[in-house]
């Protein structure tokens, strides 16, 4: 007897038509009938649209940064300069035009705040103004904040991102507040940078009026950077003989941190992918450790067999929260 | 061009809507239904996966190096029984317990064994197969990963394994030619177009049974591997690797990538078809080899719902634009160049495809 609760929550999508064509379920003619009806030409249309205005738009940016770095030296300055303020201008316009609510108007703004930051740069190349290449980033920054808050767009939201990410990096090596001991603050630090846009992001996406902020890439491209970014202070503390106290503090911070996120992954806002990245994260720290250990042929033995114990109960965890999950969504 | 909203079906209204169309038979419809949800209980999430490969991968480098390292075996020809005789263990072990009713949790702890125990018998293999055979010659580990991976690839039905072995050859080719090259190897332009024809027909036919969809991904891995090596390549290897010849036939890829987009060869329609083709060819000249596949990817990803080839597209289109950027055959002048008329060309099609889309549809 076929649970049809069971079949409504499996995706009717392409691969699964070829499946059903492919073992001689259902004739060519249904075949076509079902891909046409997942994929109609309109949504291809509108795909197609989109895509190469992005991939332009990118393409085109990418080309000007290049030109621009090239430093072309028949070029007067103030051609230069002139040449991509004009072109910031029209951008603008583009945005006005367009309005930030279509995807024309928003990738004309995320092409000026791009242009903000050439401009910025060719004037440093210009002036020699010998200042340290944070503060073009600070200043790239808080020059674009104003436009990044009115977008309304993730693509502008990731740049300002990582700018000032760029900026809080390079700042932080560049000022002097960087040294050695220090390694591991900074990294959480960045973690915890991140992590304030991820909480952003979990609190606005599910609001009616945040409905532009609902892409599921956004969150996971967030929780790999913060996992890659607090690995280093558990590597760091595997690996040092005599932890400081900065260490010590800090992987307690990152413990601390990874039990919330898996408490609000898992109970208060399951996702399945995120608890599989946190497991994965706690898998490869702990193999980093018995590598560590590894200084006899007893320990290979045993390495191997807590391995083949340790990514078994992951995954076993794994599939019983899945499943779990997925009952909860019913 | 118009405000599309994306709706998305389950398979049960796809069953529903085919069932009233008259294209699937009341009688039939149990049947197609038990079909989908044995499919969906047999399919592994790619996490699952991952962790799986992670833990064999590392699990069997443990044991082989123990076994190895501890001196059990002195003579090449005992590696290699031994070997074989592990991974013809596993086959029979597989073969024979394909339905067996165990917990979950025996089951994930027998798969991972399973995996383990195979990837051990194979790095035993190729270990015993090289040092009997000539430890002076790289292609050597070639031959033996091809032999291993072929002798087991049908008989052992986990596509973990299969993909890990596929590749394993793939790139064993690749680093050969990359890493320990002599002038007598310079064959990597074959080995593209071998690695792209292999891929697009992998992924594109139709009917190609789902026993080679690891293989496919494999191909597809290191197509980007080899692209993506492609523009630093004279850093690593005196081999000459031809940048127009790839263009080339990924402008070719792209072209045959809009026909099956299109529904085949009938249902292409000739105005835009041309317009593609142009674009296609124009981009042989205007951009880089990883571009394009980049570009590929993603059309490809979408349109057949494959969320791997999909994000490796994602990642690779940064990636290759960061390379190219660093690119040192070429000035920044010429990068420059060549991205902004990528750029202008697909904001030529897009402009061409706005104001002819009506006209085209009625056509």
């Amino acid at each position: 007897m076929i649970n049809e609760n069971e079949l409504q929550n499996i995706r009717g999508n392409r691969r699964l038509v070829e499946q059903m064509y492919e073992h001689g379920q259902i004739t060519s003619e249904a075949r076509d009938y079902a891909l046409n009806l997942i994929m109609p030409p309109k949504r291809w249309d509108f795909i197609v649209s989109r895509f190469l205005l992005l991939l332009g738009t990118t393409l085109l940016l990418a080309g000007i940064i290049c030109f621009f770095a090239f430093n072309w030296d028949d070029i007067s300055s103030v051609v230069k300069l002139a040449s991509i303020q004009i072109a910031m201008a029209c951008a603008v316009a583009g945005a006005y035009y367009y309005s930030l609510q279509r995807i024309g108007g928003q990738l004309f703004l995320l092409a000026a705040s791009v242009l903000v930051g050439v401009f910025l740069a060719v004037f440093g190349q210009v002036y020699q103004t010998g200042a340290d290449t944070y503060q073009l980033f600070m200043m790239w920054s808080i020059a674009i904040f104003g436009w990044t808050i009115i977008s309304k767009f993730i693509g502008q939201w990731v740049l300002w991102i990582i700018i000032t990410n760029i900026f809080i990096s390079l700042w932080w090596g560049q000022s002097g507040a960087y040294v050695d001991d220090a390694a591991s603050m900074y990294c959480v630090g960045q973690a915890l940078f991140y992590g304030i846009f991820l909480g952003l992001y979990e609190y606005f996406c599910g609001k009616k009026s945040f409905q532009w902020l609902n892409a599921k890439w956004l969150r996971v491209l967030l929780i790999v950077r913060i996992l890659t970014l607090l690995a280093i202070p558990i590597r760091l503390l595997i690996f040092e003989g005599k932890p400081n106290d900065a260490l010590i503090i800090t992987n307690i911070v990152v413990l601390m941190v990874c039990v919330i996120m898996f408490w609000f992954y898992r109970y208060r806002r399951p996702s399945i992918q995120v608890l599989a990245a946190l497991v994965i994260f706690a898998c490869i720290l702990i193999e980093i450790k018995i590598f560590e250990c590894l200084d006899s042929f007893t320990s290979l033995l045993l390495g191997g067999i807590s391995t083949l114990g340790i990514v078994a109960l992951a995954t076993l965890y794994l599939r019983m929260a899945s499943k779990q999950i997925a009952k909860n969504n019913e | 061009m118009n405000n599309y909203t994306d709706k998305k079906y389950s398979s049960k209204d796809v069953l529903t809507e085919l069932n009233a169309k008259g294209l699937v038979e009341e009688s039939k419809l149990d049947q197609i239904s038990e079909f989908i949800t044995t499919r969906a209980k047999q399919r592994v999430p790619i996490y699952i996966m991952i962790m799986l490969g992670m833990g064999a991968l590392v699990a069997s480098s443990l044991f082989v190096l123990l076994l190895l390292v501890g001196g059990v075996f002195y003579e090449p020809a005992v590696i290699l029984m031994f070997g074989i005789a592990i991974i013809v263990g596993v086959v029979v072990a597989h073969q024979f317990t394909p339905d067996m009713d165990w917990s979950p949790a025996i089951s994930t702890f027998m798969m991972q064994i399973s995996v383990t125990l195979m990837l051990m018998g194979k790095t035993f293999f190729i270990i015993g197969f090289t040092v009997c055979m000539d430890l002076s010659s790289v292609w050597n580990v070639t031959l033996a990963m091809l032999l291993v991976t072929a002798g087991t690839y049908y008989f052992y039905n986990i596509a973990l394994d299969r993909f890990l072995s596929t590749l394993a050859v793939l790139a064993s080719v690749l680093a050969n030619m990359c890493f320990f090259n002599d002038s007598n190897d310079q064959f990597i332009n074959e080995l593209f177009v071998v690695q792209f024809i292999g891929a697009a027909a992998l992924l594109s036919c139709p009917r190609v049974p789902s026993i080679f969809t690891p293989m496919a991904y494999a191909f597809v891995f290191s197509l980007c591997a080899t692209v993506f090596l492609s523009s630093s390549w004279t850093y690593y290897s005196d081999v000459t690797i031809s940048l127009l010849l790839m263009n080339a036939v990924l402008s070719l890829g792209l072209i045959a990538l809009f026909v099956l987009v299109s529904g085949g060869v009938k249902s292409v329609r000739i105005v835009p078809f041309i317009i593609f083709a142009a674009f296609a060819l124009l981009m042989n000249f205007f951009s880089a080899p990883g571009l394009l596949l980049a570009l590929g990817l993603l059309v490809l990803g979408y349109y057949k719902d494959d969320k791997i080839v999909l994000g490796l597209g994602c990642l690779l289109f940064p990636l290759c634009l960061i390379d190219f950027y660093y690119a040192l055959n070429i000035t920044l002048l010429q990068e420059s160049l060549l991205l902004v008329g990528s750029g202008i060309l697909l904001f030529l099609v897009r402009i061409f495809l706005k104001f002819n889309y009506k006209s085209l549809c009625e056509k």
